[in-house]
């Protein structure tokens, strides 16, 4: 299928907000999936959308940029994905991916000179304020979200505008290893969000609740969802058994002094 | 929409009463809910836009911080400059959701000492921006975005977007009480932190739990590697891995690859090139047919 004026301009929009809403306003941060999905929307695919946000999403678990830090940016992959695997018009969603990461992988260099544009801006800010024309400080506060604006809306432009021939062309020539290839990594992807996850959590501190969660999975077959209300169970039960630790000794203390109060 | 980003009754510097100095030398404190809730607005509007490698997201601060400023300091336009720099050049990062609380704690010593008390309010951002950040990090970001996010992907992956709306609909009350956390960082100043001080690490432990039995399951559950090799003697064949690998435990090799992945990351390999080693190895493996698409059951 191709994409016609008004979806055109919508999913540039989306892409546009998308990445200045990731640093600023923070209404769908990280949201990939939904935005894949809307995107899905907007083409007239819903369901295609779904499927590339969803595996989008559980790759980049763990990958937001925390601390100021540069993480691949999966909003973007996920949006080029949906609009890739639409315009093909395939069932298989892996070379939209494949491409999508790599896309994501040279737009976080765009990260870093974001960053660097915002010493410029700061030095605007500061020499309004230092001549006291608070007004245009104020206004220019607005710099960095119009620059991340059309960090996110002119790539997707470049995709919506040339991909469909570039991409048209090169799958086919492209061989049954290479795509086959892709499609395996497609399913072992969403390992790096995980093991990044890892990372950042008490692994050696709780392992045994890593083999809770896959035995509830792999051996009673339950989905996600009561997997989550289980270990939500653990945690408060955890919590409470924890808090009653170290309240205990206060409660026997203070029953021991009232005792003491009340024999004088 | 200005009024949702600017006091109702903000008045000009001819036009703003003076500050009301006591005899103990601090001040009349002059910001109401409705000033603080405007730099919860406004912060909301900045969140880490600024960030540079300079100061960070101060002047996210400074622009959340500008309507109050303006109202303690009055007609006194020297000192609300004086102050004005100070929050742009006074180096901050906090998770944004929460970093109202420590803003407006700020905010609430100025109110009180003005420039006596700007020191404290700088050492007071700089000393607590690391550990609010600790906390919003893990229970803003970290753990519910691994929960709803593998929720919501997951569902998604399966065509339903019931898992995104739960995200979204969670999301949005988290919004809702950060257009006006000010207000507590202000009324409770440093002490909500102190007060939870001992708790926050049993809290993040018991959130550590939920979050890894989550991701226990999905390692089994949203990895999929599959290997079409089949060993032949003679009549007999054995495939690889419905025969072997999965009776030793299901999904064996999703779960190797999981170790194996979180041991790179621990040594420090960057993730862009785990992702690159991937594609390249599953080429590799696909065309000697090591690897391959599962059948459709």
């Amino acid at each position: 299928m191709s994409v016609n004026v008004v979806q055109f301009v919508l999913i540039v929009l989306l892409a546009g907000f998308r990445a200045a809403d990731q640093y600023s306003t923070q209404l769908f941060p990280f949201q990939h999936a939904l935005m894949c999905w809307l995107v899905g929307i907007i083409l007239g695919d819903p369901n295609t959308g779904l499927v590339v946000g969803g595996t989008i999403q559980l790759m980049s678990m763990g990958a937001a940029g925390l601390g100021g830090s540069s993480a691949p940016d999966y909003g973007m992959a996920g949006m080029v994905a949906t609009v890739l695997a639409c315009v093909t018009g395939s069932s298989d969603i892996s070379v939209g991916l494949a491409v999508g990461v790599a896309v994501a992988m040279l737009y976080v260099q765009l990260d870093v000179i974001f960053k660097i544009y915002n010493s410029w801006v700061f030095k605007v800010i500061r020499g309004y304020c230092v001549k006291r024309e608070y007004s245009k400080m104020l206004a220019s506060f607005f710099l960095s979200h119009v620059y991340l604006f059309l960090q996110g809306a002119l790539p997707m432009a470049l995709v919506l505008a040339f991909g469909q021939g570039a991409i048209d062309s090169v799958l086919a020539i492209m061989p049954e290893w290479f795509t086959t290839g892709l499609s395996v990594a497609a399913g072992i992807l969403p390992v790096t969000g995980f093991a990044m996850l890892l990372t950042f959590m008490p692994v050696n501190k709780f392992y045994a609740f890593l083999i809770v969660g896959y035995v509830l999975s792999a051996y009673l077959g339950l989905t996600v969802l009561p997997v989550a209300l289980l270990g939500g169970a653990a945690a408060v039960e955890y919590f409470r058994l924890k808090s009653s630790e170290g309240a205990a000794p206060a409660v026997a203390t203070s029953t021991a002094n009232g005792g003491e109060l009340e024999d004088e | 929409m200005s009024s949702f980003f600017k006091p109702k009754d903000f008045k000009d510097f001819n036009e703003a009463p003076s500050p009301v100095q006591l005899p103990d030398g601090s001040y009349e404190p002059v910001l109401t809910k409705e000033d603080l809730k405007v730099c919860s607005r406004r912060m909301w509007l900045m969140d880490t836009v600024s960030y540079s490698y300079a100061t960070q997201n101060a002047p996210c601060a400074a622009f959340a911080a500008y309507y109050a400023l303006r109202k303690i300091y009055g007609n006194d336009e020297d000192a609300f400059n004086k102050a004005m720099l100070n929050q742009l050049d006074c180096v901050f990062n906090a998770t944004p959701p929460v970093c109202g609380l420590v803003l407006g704690a700020g905010l609430a010593i100025e109110d009180k000492q003005h420039e006596a008390g700007m020191q404290a309010e700088n050492d007071l951002k700089v000393g607590l921006m690391g550990p609010i950040s600790g906390i919003g990090d893990v229970f803003i970001w970290i753990l519910p975005m691994t929960i709803l996010g593998s929720i919501a992907g997951y569902m998604a992956m399966q065509g339903s977007p019931v898992g995104i709306l739960l995200w979204v609909a969670l999301w949005m009350a988290v919004l809702g009480w950060r257009l006006q956390n000010y207000n507590q960082g202000y009324g409770a100043g440093a002490s909500v932190i102190t007060k939870l001080g001992d708790k926050v690490s049993t809290m993040t432990d018991a959130a550590s739990i939920l979050g890894l039995t989550v991701v226990g399951s999905l390692i089994f559950s949203a990895i999929s590697i599959y290997t079409p090799l089949t060993f032949t003697y003679g009549e007999i064949s054995l495939a690889l891995q419905v025969g072997v690998l999965d009776q030793i435990f299901p999904n064996l090799l999703a779960v190797l690859t999981a170790c194996g992945v979180y041991k790179l990351i621990k040594k420090g390999v960057k993730l862009n090139w785990i992702i690159f080693g991937i594609i390249v190895i599953c080429w590799a493996c696909a065309a000697f047919g090591i690897l391959g698409v599962a059948p459709a059951a």
